[in-house]
Order: C-alpha cells, then sequence, then structure tokens
C-alpha cells in the first residue's frame, strides 16, 4: 500500500486544517483587538459568521459528499453490485466525469452476458450435439414407441423433444411466464419417470380479472428452470421421503415475484450465507468455475447474474434456506408486458 | 394485483450501538398483516428503526409505496408514514382521547380548539373501524387495550400506510388480544398494512397473511398461509428439553397450602403445590396480577386467607415479616425493574440477603465463599464490576440466581417470558427449573401461558377472580387459550 502523503485528499486535507488554523488564529487576533477598540467587534461579529457559514458550506458540500463518494467507491471495490461509478453522479470534476463514462463504455459487460448464456444452454451445447439431429432421433424413438404401444416411453420422449427444443433456442430471447411455465411442466414430466410419486409439483398464482394476466408477463428464458432442477437435485433428490415443490408468483405494479419452494434438504448456513453474499456481489469467478466443474448453487448464481445484467441491481434472486427444512429462492424480475 | 408499501432488500447495516441487519430482505403489500418473529432478538430493533426512519445503511435498498426512500447511495433522515404501536404509550395521559388523537400531531395549527368538533370527528372515526370509546375519557383511565384503540386511530388521522405492532401481546389480555386482532384485521381491511412483531408463532399465525422467521438480522423463512401450521413451525423452534434438567424428586418434599386467599380481586383462592413444584395461575382477563403483587408487597391487605408451610401459617397479620425472608417476587420485565446497574454483579447478587443472615452487610469472605459456589453456574460475569456491559442473558441469570441464593420458600413470579426471544425464553425456563430444583415451589402469574406449560406441574385456570379449572400436565392439551 502507497504511503498516504502520496495521496491528493491526504494534502487536500493537510491544507484545510492549515486554512482553518490560520482563520481561528485570525479570529483571535480580531477578538483581542476588539477588547480595545470599539469597531473591531462588529467585525468580530462579523468574521464569526463567515467561518461558521465557511464551515457549514464546508460539511455539507465536501465532507459529507466525499464520506458518499468513499462509500460507494468502497463498496464498488469491495465487489458489491453497485451501479457503475459513472452512474453515481460523483460530480468530482467534470475531466473525472468523462473518464469514468468512458471506463463504462470501455468495461465489457456482454462478456458476463455471454458467459451465463452459455451455462443456461446446459450440457446440449457444451457437447456440440446436434439440435436438429436430436429432435429427430426423439421424435423416431417416439414414432417406434407407439408403433410397439409404449404409450410411456412415447410421452417420455415427447417431452425430452419439447423440452431440448425450448433450452436449446432462442436462449436470449424473453418468454412469457407461460412458456416458463410449461418448460418446467415438460421437466416435471421428465423427472416424474425417474422419481415417481416421490416428487409433486404445484404452481400457484392469483387469478386476476384485469385485462393482463401475470402468465402473460414476460421474462428471460430458463430462468426457472435452473433453479428447479436445483431443488430437486440438491434439495429433494437426497430426501428419503416425499418432496414438495411450490412455485408461487406474485404480481405488483412494479415487480414479478416468483418464489420456487422446496422442503428438501436445505443447505447450510456458512453455504447460505456465502451464496447469498454472491447474489449481491460482482464476480465472474463464479461463472467461469461453472466452465470447470458442476457445482451447486452455480446455476442460481448465474441467473442472478443475467437478470441483473438485463434489467439492474435491484432485481435478482435472494435465497432462503434452513438446513433439513427446505429451501426458498425468491426471483424478483421487472413487469414487462411487451 | 398487490400493491407494496414495504420493500427491504438486501439491507446491511453497520451501526454500533445496535445489533445489525444482514442482507435483510423483506416486502410487505398494501391490506396485509405480515408477522415477524425473532428467534433471537438480533436485528429487530435496527429493522424498526430503518423502517420508520431513513437513515443510513451499508448497502441495499429500501422502498416506501414503491419509491426509494434510502439506499446505500442516499439516506436523507426523513421519516415515512409508518405508526409504531408498542408496549409504551405514546398518549399524554392527563390529555382527553379526542386532544391525543387531533391535537398532539404533525400540522395541526389551530389555536383555538372545538371540542364537540373533535367528538364529532372522533365518532366518525371511530365509525370507521367499528370502535367506541368516550371522546372526552382522560388517557390515564384507559385500559390496555383502549390505549391501543386510541393509538390506532391516532396512526389513521396521521394518514399512516404501515402500522408496526411491536410485541403487544404481553400487554394485552387473552380477551383484549382477540378483540385488538379484530381490530388489526379490520384496519388491514381499510387498506392499512400491519407489521405484526411477536416472540410466539401461535400469536402470529392466528391472524397474519405470511409470517416471517428472523435471525441473527436475516430473515430465514417466509411462510404463506399454507405453511403456517405447527409442524412446519418447528424445525425453526428450539427445544425445551435440553433446557429442563429435573432433578429427582425427593419424596419429603413439603406441602404448600393457600387457604381461601382473598384481596381485591381475588376470591377465596385455594390451592395446594409442593416445594419444588411449579404452578400456573392462568388469568385471561389479568385482572388479578395486580393484586397478587400489591399483597405480596405489602402495598394492599390480606384481606382473608392465609398461606401454610413447613407447619407455619403466614396470614395478614405476619405476611410482612415472613415476605423478606419465605417469599419472594421476581417481577414483569425483572432486569430493568430489579437490578440496580450501578453496583457489582456480586452486589447485586447478595442483594436482600442481609434479611436472611441477619447481618447488616455482607463481608467479603462471605461474597467470596458465593463467587466460589456460584463459578459454576454463572462463569466470569460474577466478577464484573460494571454491570451494564453484560448480555441480556447473563442479566436474567442474576435476577434468577439472587432468588436461588435467597433460597425463599415460595417465588412469585410475573410473566416471566415476556418480551423475551426463543433463546432467552428457553435460558429462563432452565432458571425457573434451576428454583424448582433446589425445593423452590415456583408460582407463575401468567396471561399467556404457552411457555409456562413447558416447567408447569399445574396449571390454575382463573375466571372473576377464581379457580374454574385445574389443569395437571396430562391435561395441558385440552387448555382452550
Amino acid at each position: 500500500m502507497k504511503k498516504s502523503k502520496h495521496y491528493l485528499m491526504e494534502h487536500v486535507k493537510i491544507w484545510i486544517i492549515l486554512l482553518l488554523i490560520f482563520q481561528g488564529l485570525l479570529i483571535s487576533c480580531i477578538l483581542f483587538a476588539s477588547i480595545e477598540i470599539q469597531l473591531y467587534r462588529a467585525l468580530l461579529g462579523l468574521a464569526i459568521v463567515l467561518h461558521s457559514v465557511l464551515l457549514y458550506h464546508g460539511y455539507v458540500a465536501i465532507y459529507l459528499r466525499y464520506q458518499q463518494i468513499k462509500k460507494i467507491v468502497e463498496l464498488y471495490n469491495a465487489g458489491y453490485l453497485v451501479s457503475d461509478l459513472s452512474e453515481q453522479s460523483l460530480n468530482i470534476s467534470p475531466v473525472v466525469d468523462d473518464a469514468l463514462n468512458l471506463l463504462a463504455e470501455r468495461s465489457d459487460k456482454s462478456e458476463i452476458l455471454n458467459l451465463n448464456k452459455k451455462q443456461a444452454q446446459y450440457l446440449a451445447l457444451q457437447n456440440q450435439i446436434n439440435p436438429h439431429f436430436l429432435y429427430n432421433t426423439l421424435e423416431s424413438i417416439r414414432s417406434e414407441a407407439l408403433c410397439s404401444g409404449m404409450d410411456g416411453v412415447a410421452s417420455m420422449t415427447e417431452a425430452l423433444a419439447t423440452f431440448f427444443r425450448y433450452t436449446i433456442s432462442n436462449v436470449d430471447h424473453l418468454v412469457t411466464l407461460e412458456d416458463e411455465l410449461s418448460n418446467i411442466e415438460n421437466y416435471y414430466i421428465i423427472q416424474q419417470y425417474r422419481f415417481g410419486d416421490k416428487l409433486s409439483l404445484s404452481v400457484e398464482y392469483e387469478e386476476e380479472g384485469e385485462d393482463f394476466n401475470s402468465l402473460d408477463l414476460k421474462l428471460p428464458k430458463l430462468i426457472l428452470q435452473p433453479i428447479v432442477e436445483n431443488s430437486i437435485y440438491h434439495g429433494i433428490e437426497q430426501k428419503i421421503s416425499k418432496g414438495m415443490l411450490r412455485i408461487i408468483i406474485e404480481r405488483t405494479s412494479n415487480r414479478l415475484l416468483i418464489r420456487i419452494s422446496d422442503d428438501g434438504m436445505g443447505i447450510e448456513k456458512e453455504l447460505l450465507d456465502e451464496l447469498n453474499n454472491k447474489l449481491i456481489t460482482n464476480s465472474l469467478d463464479d461463472i467461469m468455475e461453472s466452465k470447470k466443474e458442476k457445482k451447486g448453487g452455480i446455476a442460481i448464481i448465474n441467473v442472478n447474474n443475467r437478470i441483473k445484467l438485463l434489467f439492474g441491481e435491484e432485481y435478482g434472486i435472494y435465497i432462503y434456506s434452513t438446513k433439513g427444512v427446505g429451501t426458498d429462492v425468491e426471483i424478483t424480475l421487472p413487469i414487462i408486458k411487451e | 394485483m398487490k400493491k407494496e408499501i414495504l420493500r427491504m432488500e438486501h439491507v446491511i447495516t453497520q451501526a454500533s450501538n445496535v445489533s445489525n441487519l444482514n442482507n435483510f430482505n423483506l416486502h410487505v403489500f398494501q391490506s396485509e398483516i405480515f408477522g415477524l418473529i425473532g428467534v433471537n432478538s438480533l436485528g429487530k430493533e435496527k429493522a424498526i428503526q430503518l423502517i420508520c426512519k431513513n437513515s443510513a445503511i451499508k448497502y441495499g435498498r429500501i422502498y416506501f409505496e414503491n419509491v426509494l426512500v434510502n439506499s446505500y447511495h442516499i439516506s436523507d433522515e426523513s421519516e415515512n408514514k409508518v405508526y409504531v404501536l408498542d408496549q409504551n404509550s405514546k398518549l399524554v395521559n392527563d390529555l382527553s382521547v379526542s386532544d391525543n388523537v387531533f391535537v398532539l400531531r404533525k400540522g395541526f395549527k389551530k389555536y383555538i380548539i372545538n371540542k364537540s368538533v373533535l367528538a364529532n370527528q372522533l365518532e366518525l372515526l371511530m365509525d370507521e373501524i367499528e370502535v367506541s370509546l368516550n371522546p372526552k375519557d382522560i388517557c390515564f383511565k384507559l385500559s390496555e387495550y383502549e390505549r391501543c384503540v386510541v393509538e390506532m386511530l391516532k396512526a389513521m388521522i396521521q394518514g399512516v400506510k404501515l402500522i408496526i405492532v411491536n410485541n403487544i401481546s404481553n400487554v394485552l389480555s387473552t380477551n383484549e388480544l382477540l378483540e385488538f386482532k379484530k381490530l388489526i384485521q379490520k384496519m388491514s381491511r381499510k387498506g392499512y398494512s400491519v407489521l405484526y412483531i411477536t416472540n410466539h408463532h401461535e400469536d402470529a399465525f392466528s391472524i397474519c397473511d405470511r409470517v416471517a422467521f428472523m435471525r441473527d438480522g436475516t430473515v430465514i423463512k417466509v411462510f404463506d398461509k399454507k405453511e403456517m401450521k405447527d409442524e412446519k413451525y418447528l424445525p425453526y423452534s428450539i427445544s425445551y428439553e435440553d433446557a429442563i434438567f429435573t432433578v429427582s424428586s425427593e419424596e419429603d418434599r413439603k406441602p404448600i397450602s393457600f387457604n381461601d386467599i382473598t384481596s381485591g380481586n381475588l376470591k377465596k383462592i385455594t390451592f395446594q403445590m409442593h416445594q419444588g413444584e411449579c404452578v400456573v395461575l392462568y388469568d385471561k382477563a389479568k385482572k388479578l396480577q395486580e393484586d397478587v403483587i400489591d399483597f405480596l408487597c405489602g402495598t394492599k391487605e390480606l384481606e382473608e386467607g392465609s398461606i401454610e408451610m413447613d407447619h407455619k401459617v403466614i396470614d395478614k397479620k405476619n405476611i410482612k415479616k415472613k415476605l423478606a425472608t419465605q417469599i419472594a417476587v421476581i417481577g414483569e420485565e425483572a432486569i430493568e425493574s430489579m437490578l440496580f446497574y450501578d453496583m457489582s454483579y456480586i452486589d447485586n447478587l447478595c442483594f436482600l440477603l442481609d434479611r436472611k443472615t441477619q447481618k447488616s452487610r455482607i463481608s467479603n469472605k462471605a461474597k467470596k465463599s458465593i463467587r466460589k459456589e456460584y463459578y459454576a453456574k454463572i462463569g466470569e460475569d460474577i466478577y464484573a464490576e460494571n454491570i451494564t456491559k453484560l448480555d441480556k442473558k447473563s442479566l436474567y441469570s442474576l435476577v434468577y440466581y439472587r432468588v436461588h441464593l435467597l433460597n425463599p420458600k415460595i417465588v412469585f413470579i410475573v410473566q416471566p417470558f415476556s418480551n423475551a426471544d426463543m433463546y432467552m425464553r428457553r435460558h429462563i425456563a432452565s432458571l425457573i427449573q434451576s428454583l424448582k430444583n433446589k425445593g423452590i415451589a415456583v408460582v407463575i402469574l401468567a396471561v399467556t401461558i404457552s411457555d409456562s406449560l413447558y416447567i408447569a406441574d399445574k396449571l390454575l385456570l382463573l375466571v372473576e377472580g377464581q379457580i374454574k379449572k385445574e389443569y395437571l400436565p396430562d391435561q395441558f392439551g385440552d387448555i382452550q387459550i
């Protein structure tokens, strides 16, 4: 760490202290003079008033603003998802503002966004599977199964084909909530072949008598499925008894709130704190890590990053969980109708 | 479509004087009764402060009526449209109901006050929430329930959007609480949002649309209406089993008889218990606590009856004399009312011991011996010179071990679990158990009973000053609260 005397702010502080000492001395001189000379008393009053105004102005315009800037920069340095420094109206000087704007333009958000999209395309893209080849093969299996009277295999293959078609195509598009929920139902059908009665799913939302239904609201594609998958693999799969998965949808005038709740194994407090902390801090490490190994929680972090990059830091994910009891993942999204 | 009245997102605070919030998330909708239960009390005070006033936070955002009012970027110290109804009255006791509601508020600029106009306006306001009070009543005459109603009216007239009801169940009787809950429901139907803070899940589940559990300054779970079941709550509660370590009961525990005790509202109370037993006197109407305490403290005379223990009779003639050594009282909010914060731990512990030893002061040698004996139970805190630095848990230990040291025959404890979070209630239960294990008979005067039942050997239901029914531990499940 550099010595503090190298910093401009340190010199400014010293200069202000010297200025205040000088002012104090000046007022003291006037005070002594005013004991003898009547005229100086008015001057003393004026000097005290001016000094007070100067101190107050310095406190509000310099000290408080400096503290504010310091706080934001400290949060930014600590990795918290504060808006870009250029958007914070730091107003240090026009040149510094221009420099920060330039820095913001040059910093490449798209890298993080692309990494998240890639993660959302799952193993299919990672393994370079040709989607059309996959659909055609699945359709062939379905036909064979229907011809052989194996309805179960046919419907499972159909669900798998539909799921892959949805997952692989146009990941960066916004879809309706209804589409996302249909994909979840498809995914649930596939998982039911594995889990049977052990897994149950319910989707709860308020029927609205208004002209616009919550299910028509738009959201980024593949926001829900990675979280549902996490709930099943890390929550319910390891549970001996039956597992219940609930998707609860609520809507306010400017937010869409989706809660995915499971009664699975839950998350250890330390890991939960770490995860929730990652959801409000900005790091490329977690995304890069996901390329190397498949690890619990990475999907949630990636979905959270996608939401924040697309809509801003006020939206995203928060996780409530208790070990042995279950996990609730709360997703906050903006209301998008068109 | 719902409207959010309050939204707190990822709030992290760094205050030095209170416990902080750590990634705290909460949203309350309009017309919603939202419960908040602290598994421990850490962060609760800070949350209330931040909901009321937009003071500086380290990180996060707070929205009030969908407007960003506080964030890591801007905290302007402004106040939100929130009213906090807590155990301490915010009314001016010497003024009338209408004066309190209308005159004492921001923006009231009239110099000449027309009482009848105010009374008429108050009637209209009361009609809105279907309550009835005399506008001219002076506030110090009001019951706790009526005080709460007046404060609710005050909140309405101030135009608040959110009312925080902070642990009110401790000051209201069971019947009053039921009435008050009905009032809250009426208010919520009128569009007011209520943040109902309590320490008991039964209290919150009965009225709230959603309930959040909070621990160490973080919300750990939000229950919706479908999840509000006792079995769902169990994993978030703490077991009392470890705290209640029963020492094998001695065969020769002597009986203690209360015969025809009559004083104030108490009418010929007769029951029997044994040393080392705990009896809960459950009075839904909360009328009798004061009477019991008054005659025990000597401020009111025991009109009739006697307490018989160890073949000795304590009646109105000798009760004052026996009170010093044989009967002890632990009042409500004990750590606030029973400790001397300018005295050291050991001096507090030995307080009143002089009555037992018949000596004006306790010698240093005796104190040293007491320290040695109680070190195993209390730990290093016993050497504390300044008890203001001790935590609540240690202060509760001090109050109860003082009684333990004094070793009376009976101890009366008034609402021991009020205002205590889950961990503290467990600790208090273990302290009461240690009194029982020493052979001290414990009488708990309770308005709410849920925690008392873990340590009770008998519950007596009092109605209109008389014992209506007696419950033994195997019948505790049948009690209709």
